[in-house]
């Protein structure tokens, strides 16, 4: 609540990249709910907004014909959670969909501020690693593509090019395809709280007990939400055993960098990651249509 | 700033705004719509909760303009023609309003929700209300309004009940507050929803670094900035040291504070201050106030504060002053023993977040010399003495007035943003709300002093306690604020739960640079309580001895004496609560059930005792005034600060006892030092036992003046005459009678000394015994996670009676969400380098919210205390007291732990199971 010196609303996507090409000061809005509380704690100094939420061609999920899910930035949480392309195809994001906020948030907020935002915290953004979400980045000089895996930087730190904006999300069906996943939201009150840690494990099962691969993204288990390379390349071609599985926890641990803060120590942390990828695998792979391991 | 059309409850509003407002701003401040409230502007406590298109939304999270072509209903919205919504009706029936400020953002939540799903289950109405914040009532009573109102929607009432109008037993019958109306339809002028014509409004600057001397520090570029009318630093603050704790003049506590200083002792120190024309001006002003620090050596431990090479936070060094005290011979005590055991248990640093944000009004009349504040806070003469020493003004041109609090518990006890409010009323010439962000209150204003202890206790083998030490090093942070009476206090009570006749108490409470510790709820006794009991259990356990069963040894009886001053400790119950709590709980079944597997029951028990009032430590006095009004209604003035707690509540009940009124009969005129009487302030539990009393004395003397003037009406014996339903009456021969009007009419209009019926009564404490509770706690262990999931509370108090029990057991369960937290999840966290408080957020600072709370069952102790008025003595402290322990010892039950440091988070308990396989 600043003085600001102006509002904008674009209502398409050149309109809004010409406008941040022309005003280095403007700070995109979509929902707001990060925009909001930085700017009530000062963060943002001279702010002046520029309001993305009229641009149509930013909202909603579409399956295209090559079986290509793409989902526009603008696209809420409640609509994620709810869109029937994603409960059909990649249930598991609506999993972690639902697991942000509250119903109020989630009513708001929207993918692409949580991905732009660039919190290793950030709901979607485990899952979406794991997915191999790449990211459609639109600025006057033209598109680009990218993984998420290379958008996030640092702490709060995206790489987005001044006068870029997020236009896509795009999951290829080889990514999803065959895949069952599972969202675990670790916090330490149940209710609206911001995640200690997240677990996104995606499986693909042989004849219901080898794994053919599995992918495992974490949140806040650096600072960079992660994906756990040593630990997908041991599983794969495995058995699904207990013993796998107890493996797989922990060479999870190696990926993570994991930082002593207030919300846990660093070894509390690594325990986590060693429990939650065990049950986040083991559910996954009963959605697989593997069996329980016990 | 642009036009924008907003509908809100039904009405078509056309406002300017700025396109970053949010919706919550615009209601609040431009449309005068305060029934909503703010309690953090950053999503997370749910005061502000509005319905949009049917929707609870935190308007807070809305941008206005967003709200544009929506139906947007607030608090004022919700009842028509003054008939409530039964919502509203179900929140004042239960007992679900206390301090009143999460209220509107509750019922806009609870109403979203019944709108929808017209039969919620508890389940169901817990997730409705996850983002709401409450720290009174525990949301016991708030999801039993809840239900409530469900069940009169359904059944088409609207819970619109008949009172009765006068007469009856009134003490002992559950009441709600008096302004729950008010409370509930957003009517409740709160601190800063006050505005004054021309008022400005006052930010303050906080230091960012732990310890500095202030080397250079321009304002030019903050004054110059348009609409700001006064910047003020330590050069214009008066050079008078002051104790922000003190409680009436004279008071001997260290002066170690200014209103600004050249010198910063904690990261959070006040460092300046602006007033402008609006808070964003303000705030931006802050921003550009240039200072240049130089950096000093911090210490944030309290035992490294002890060494020789630690840098002194003031002069003279950081012991404050060793404190004492002790019974009987405990050396010998301990080498008697059978076995002695040891621990060291050490206890976080939490604060209160009360909900209401800290503000203060102040206004400055020049020509008249005088200094008016407002300001949310406990103890008004306090801070009028303070402001008149600060500032040099004769006292009574100093009025400090308190508008309805939004929940203190022992945080706006002290003088906080009131004399930085004065200081600049009195350089700009107008009136200056200051408020603070959620983040600063967490900071810099009070917090529970953190603490370590050094226990050792010798026992028999039977588990008779013969003797016990205990020592403690007190954080009280940059400055002395409590430093001394918290300790003290605490050293009272450890001579009060046990029969330990050898006993002593050292406390070492000592400046470090962290931020201040004061008053907070129990006042020292939850952190004895805490090291103490959890200490206990694992004695209990070495021994063999079951935990309930070696309290049972050695419990107080009533009628002990207090070994350390050879008085009675009066009619202490703890171990009638201790067995009621015991046999409704299930001790015995429940101890006997196995543990194993990932999930791990447990369960806990604790006992505690708080005081009431400070009998024997300082002066203990209240006066209250009534007067009879000539329809035979009465008036009460009286200067204690009700905090939404329910005191001015609980006086009328007494009164309208003793004169046979309906408390609806009775108006308050409340904590103004101009027009109510002297009171010591709303702290250390004497609202029952003081205030309580003074009332009854005041009553009492109303009644003798009604009946002599209507014996002499009726031609009877004063001692034939009895009053009730609003007559005073013969008691042979009812009929004979004259009503309360007449008798206050003939007073006045009296050919033979015309006079008011009227009272002005001291009262002074006479004693001072403690009030007790034992509460119980059983617990579910993820032992691959460490959560903890509290499955059933039972908390049974001794409260001698209760004169109301419906806010009674308001605040056990209140006490009970403060104490979980303080057992699991609440800690604010420095980082150990910078001194910086890194989860200074509702975010990071974790409270027990609606989902989290477990099943609480409330028994009450009534066996009465003399002298409390009608046996009553005090609860509102003394329900936070055991609370943590007991927890925690369900815990180590479950995990076959032991715990030496609060609180029990899961990376804790995680950390302690994998070091004992
Ligand atoms: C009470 C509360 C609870 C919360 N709980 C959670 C939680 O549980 N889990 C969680 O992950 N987060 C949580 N958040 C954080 C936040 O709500 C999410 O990060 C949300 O997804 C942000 O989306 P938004 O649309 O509101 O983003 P905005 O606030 O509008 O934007 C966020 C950032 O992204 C940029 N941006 C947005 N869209 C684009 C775009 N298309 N192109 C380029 N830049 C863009 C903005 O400039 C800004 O820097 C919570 C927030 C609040 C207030
Ligand atoms: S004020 Fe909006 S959620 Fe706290
Ligand atoms: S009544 Fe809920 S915060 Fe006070």
């Amino acid at each position: 609540m600043y003085n600001i010196q102006g509002y904008f609303e674009a209502e398409t996507v050149k309109e809004a990249v010409d406008l941040l090409a022309a005003n280095p000061n403007l700070v995109v809005i979509a929902g707001g709910t990060d925009v909001l509380i930085k700017m009530h704690h000062g963060q943002i100094e001279k702010a002046e907004l520029l309001s993305i939420r009229k641009i149509k061609s930013l909202e909603g999920i579409e399956k295209l014909e090559d079986g290509t899910v793409t989902i526009g930035p603008l696209t809420t949480f409640t609509q994620v959670a709810n869109s029937p392309v994603i409960k059909e195809n990649i249930p598991v994001l609506a999993e972690a969909a639902l697991s942000m906020g509250g119903p109020q948030i989630r009513n708001v907020a929207t993918i692409g501020g949580n991905i732009c935002n660039g919190a290793t915290s950030a709901d979607s953004a485990s899952t979406l690693f794991a997915l191999d979400a790449r990211l459609k980045l639109q600025s006057p000089q033209g598109e680009r593509v990218v993984p998420i895996q290379d958008f996030y930087l640092g702490p709060g730190k995206v790489d987005l090019k001044p006068a870029e904006l997020l236009t896509g999300i795009l999951i290829s069906p080889e990514n999803y395809q065959g895949y069952a996943g599972h969202y675990i939201k670790f916090s330490m009150r149940k209710a609206m709280d911001i995640a200690t840690l997240g677990v996104a494990v995606l499986c693909k099962l042989k004849e219901g007990r080898l794994f053919e691969d599995v992918r495992i993204g974490l949140g806040v288990a650096a600072p960079t939400p992660i994906r756990c390379p040593e630990a997908e390349a041991f599983a794969r071609g495995k058995d699904v055993s207990r013993e796998t599985i107890a493996e797989i926890g922990k060479l999870a641990v190696k990926a993570t960098r994991a930082r002593t803060s207030w919300r846990a120590s660093k070894e509390y942390r690594e325990h986590l990651v060693e429990e939650l990828t065990q049950r986040a695998l083991k559910a996954a792979v009963l959605k697989a249509g593997g069996g329980e391991v016990a | 700033m642009e036009k924008i059309q907003l509908k809100i409850n039904g009405r078509l509003y056309s406002v300017k705004v700025n396109p970053n407002w949010t919706l919550l701003k615009v209601l609040r401040q431009i449309l005068g719509l305060t029934g909503t409230k703010c309690g953090c502007a950053t999503g997370d406590c749910g005061a502000c909760k509005v319905l949009v298109n049917g929707e609870a939304v935190k308007s807070c999270t809305l941008l206005a303009r967003k709200a544009q072509g929506k139906e947007i209903v607030t608090i004022e919205g919700l009842s028509r023609g003054g008939e409530l919504h039964p919502v509203q009706r179900a929140f004042i029936e239960t007992g679900a309003v206390q301090c009143g400020f999460c209220t509107p953002g509750m019922i806009i939540a609870a109403k979203a929700l019944l709108d929808k799903n017209p039969n919620p289950s508890r389940e169901e109405i817990c997730e409705a209300l996850q983002d709401n914040l409450c720290r009174c009532t525990g949301y016991v009573k708030i999801i039993e309004a809840v239900e409530l109102a469900a069940a009169w929607l359904k059944g088409g009432t609207n819970g619109a009940s008949g009172e009765c109008a006068t007469g009856g037993q009134v003490v002992g019958k559950g009441r709600p507050l008096r302004d729950a109306v008010d409370k509930v339809t957003g009517r409740t002028v709160y601190m800063a929803d006050m505005r004054l014509p021309g008022m400005l409004y006052g930010r303050v600057l906080f230091s960012p670094v732990a310890h500095a001397r202030i080397k250079r520090i321009d304002v030019s570029k903050a004054e110059a900035l348009p609409g700001v009318r006064a910047v003020v630093t330590y050069k214009d603050s008066p050079r008078v040291p002051y104790n922000s704790a003190l409680r009436f003049k004279g008071h001997d506590i260290p002066h170690d504070e200014y209103i600004f200083d050249d010198t910063v002792r904690y990261l959070g120190d006040r460092v300046a201050a602006v007033a402008a024309d609006d808070p964003e001006t303000a705030e931006k002003a802050l921003r550009l106030i240039e200072v240049e620090y130089e950096e000093l050596p911090a210490v944030f431990d309290p035992e490294e504060a002890l060494k020789p090479e630690a840098p002194p936070v003031h002069e003279g060094g950081n012991l404050i002053k060793k404190l004492e005290a002790a019974a009987g011979d405990v050396e010998r005590a301990l080498d008697g023993a059978d076995y002695v055991f040891t621990d060291r248990i050490k206890l976080p640093i939490v604060t209160h977040v009360a909900l209401e944000p800290h503000a203060s009004l102040a206004q400055f009349d020049a020509a008249a010399g005088k200094l008016t504040v407002w300001s949310a806070n406990q103890n008004i003469f306090a801070t009028r003495i303070i402001l008149s020493e600060i500032f040099g003004l004769s006292v009574n041109k100093v009025r400090v007035i308190k508008p309805p609090v939004g929940g203190a518990f022992g945080g706006k006890l002290e003088a906080i943003l009131e004399p930085v409010a004065a200081l600049l009323s009195l350089k700009s010439g107008k009136p200056v709300l200051v408020e603070m962000k959620r983040r600063d209150i967490m900071v810099s204003t009070r917090t529970r002093h953190s603490a370590v202890y050094y226990l050792k206790t010798g026992v028999k083998k039977d588990g008779t306690i013969v003797g016990q030490d205990i020592t403690a090093y007190f954080n009280t942070g940059a400055y002395a604020s409590s430093a001394l009476n918290v300790p003290s206090a605490m050293m009272d009570k450890a001579f009060r739960l046990y029969r330990i006749p050898n006993l002593r108490v050292t406390v070492y409470p000592v400046y470090t640079n962290c931020p201040v510790a004061g008053a907070m709820r129990g006042y020292g006794s939850p952190q004895l309580m805490a090291a103490r009991e959890i200490h206990l259990d694992k004695v209990a356990r070495k021994l063999g001895l079951d935990p309930v069963e070696f309290r049972r040894r050695n419990l107080v009886r009533p009628g002990d004496i207090n070994p350390r001053f050879g008085t009675s400790l009066g009619n202490c119950r703890v171990l009638d609560c201790l067995e009621k709590g015991a046999e409704r709980f299930g001790w015995e079944a429940k101890s006997r059930q196995p543990k194993g597997g990932r999930f791990r029951r447990g369960i806990g028990v604790a006992a505690g005792n708080h005081g009431n009032g400070t009998f024997g430590v300082h002066v203990d006095m209240t006066t209250v005034a009534l007067k009879m009004n000539e329809d035979g209604t009465l008036t009460m003035f009286t200067g204690t600060q009700d905090l939404g707690q329910g005191s001015t509540t609980m006086m009328c009940m007494v009164v309208a006892q003793v004169l046979g009124l309906s408390p609806d009969q009775i108006e308050v005129v409340e904590a103004d030092t101009e027009l109510t009487p002297w009171d010591l302030g709303t702290y250390a539990s004497r609202g029952v036992w003081v205030s309580g009393n003074a009332a009854l004395k005041a009553a009492q003397s109303i009644r003798r003046q009604l009946i002599e003037v209507a014996a002499s009406m009726l031609g009877v014996k004063e001692e034939d005459l009895e009053l009730g339903g609003g007559f005073a009456y013969c008691r042979h021969s009812p009929d004979k009678k004259v009503s309360l009007q007449d008798i206050v009419v003939a007073a006045q209009l009296s050919k033979e000394g015309s006079r008011e019926i009227r009272a002005y009564e001291s009262f002074a404490s006479v004693a001072g015994p403690n009030s007790y509770g034992v509460h119980f706690a059983e617990v579910e262990v993820d032992t691959e996670t460490g959560e903890v999931k509290v499955l059933n509370y039972v908390a049974v108090h001794d409260v001698g009676r209760a004169i109301n029990p419906l806010l009674v057991e308001g605040q056990i369960e209140g006490g009970i969400q403060m104490g979980l937290g303080y057992g699991l999840t609440e800690e604010l966290i420095l980082d150990k380098r910078s001194g910086k408080v890194i989860n200074a957020t509702l975010k990071g600072y974790k409270l027990f919210r609606a989902k989290d709370m477990p099943r609480v069952e409330v028994l009450l102790v009534e066996e009465g205390e003399s002298p409390g008025p009608f046996g009553a003595k005090s609860i509102g402290e003394a329900a936070t007291v055991p609370v943590a322990p007991a927890v925690v010892n369900a815990v180590a039950d479950a995990l076959g732990v032991e715990f030496d440091e609060l609180p029990v988070t899961p990376q804790r308990i995680l950390a302690k199971l994998r070091r004992t396989p």
